[in-house]
């Protein structure tokens, strides 16, 4: 696997970075310069390429802790949530979490399987609204086009999820 | 490439899926196939609002919208539901691919507007029997 840098370089369509400067995250001379959309990100979210590709492989680790917890707690959503399982590990291998990241761990999933299931599409729901105003808010035209189809994915996987089983069992 | 000039790329490929869904909705049966025939409509319909969007949108900008062509290629196959259906799908696919290189080239509005297109082309590949896929529009990166 390559490295975070290799990775992200390939992801923005750059050449091979080298230090950890967030000015080699500038589009290319021949790609448009976007200028970053004053609406898209809130003062408490990142406001640089890099960082917002940081923030997102932290999102999208978390979310995908999300995921894997809900299916262990409750065996009768794992299939039904694989497709999301296995979005989620797509682009983490696209934007993985930041070197030396650590995920919080994450509070015991109870309640029934339907109250684990609202809350982990509400999140979802959220990380895909939160996809779509990052890649209106970044400089890189490529980074913004990768977080828009990563957004696009989320609800296409949404919209697909299958409805809930109708056997008469409690979900 | 000017976002005006990006703009103008993604109009002239509504008019082309504007009239490859007239060709499919007319190869389609409203009565023998009807759940097929109202997602081809209702697509129909999304794709002319953006046209109309995009035409405003670049006149806005001081230049000459793209004109439709006279016609343009229609794919083979379009004997069958399961034929017309398939190449809903990949209509769809490629809007998807078009607005994903929309939201490269452009900014703030405008890149929010095609980032709510690549959203919607995404979910409307759906109803043509498409699964959903890693990366919508930026098929490369499923390949990695």
């Amino acid at each position: 696997m390559l490295g975070r840098r290799g990775v992200l370089a390939g992801a923005l369509g750059l050449a091979a970075l080298s230090a950890c400067d967030v000015d080699d995250l500038r589009p290319p001379e021949d790609e448009p310069t976007p200028t970053a959309s004053p609406t898209a990100t809130t003062s408490s979210e990142p406001d640089s390429d890099q960082q917002i590709a940081d923030y997102v492989g932290h999102r999208l680790a978390t979310m995908g802790r999300v995921v894997d917890d809900t299916r262990k707690a409750f065996p009768r959503l794992r299939a039904r949530l694989q497709p999301l399982a296995r979005m989620h590990r797509a682009h983490l291998e696209v934007l993985p979490a930041p070197d030396g990241d650590e995920i919080p761990p994450m509070a015991p999933v109870d309640g029934t399987a339907a109250e684990a299931l609202a809350y982990l599409l509400a999140q979802e729901g959220t990380l895909q609204k939160s996809l779509a105003d990052l890649a209106g808010g970044v400089q890189s035209g490529a980074l913004a086009r990768l977080l828009a189809s990563m957004s696009a994915s989320v609800s296409q996987h949404l919209a697909a999820l299958p409805a809930p089983a109708t056997d008469g069992r409690p979900s | 490439m000017t976002e005006v000039e990006t703009l103008n790329d993604v109009l002239a490929n509504e008019h082309a899926a504007l009239y490859v869904y007239g060709v499919l909705g007319a190869r389609t049966s409203e009565s023998g196939t009807p759940d097929l025939y109202a997602a081809l409509r209702a697509s129909y319909d999304v794709h002319r609002a953006r046209r109309d969007e995009l035409t405003g949108l670049v006149a806005a900008d001081g230049a000459t919208p793209a004109p439709a062509a006279t016609a343009y290629e229609v794919p083979g196959g379009l004997e069958t539901a399961d034929g017309v259906t398939g190449a809903a799908l990949a209509l769809e696919r490629a809007c998807a691919a078009v607005y994903a290189t929309a939201v490269a080239g452009t900014t703030a509005e405008r890149r929010e507007w095609a980032v709510t297109a690549l959203n919607d082309a995404a979910v409307r590949e759906l109803g043509f029997r498409g699964t959903p896929e890693m990366f919508p529009g930026a098929g490369e990166y499923a390949d990695r």
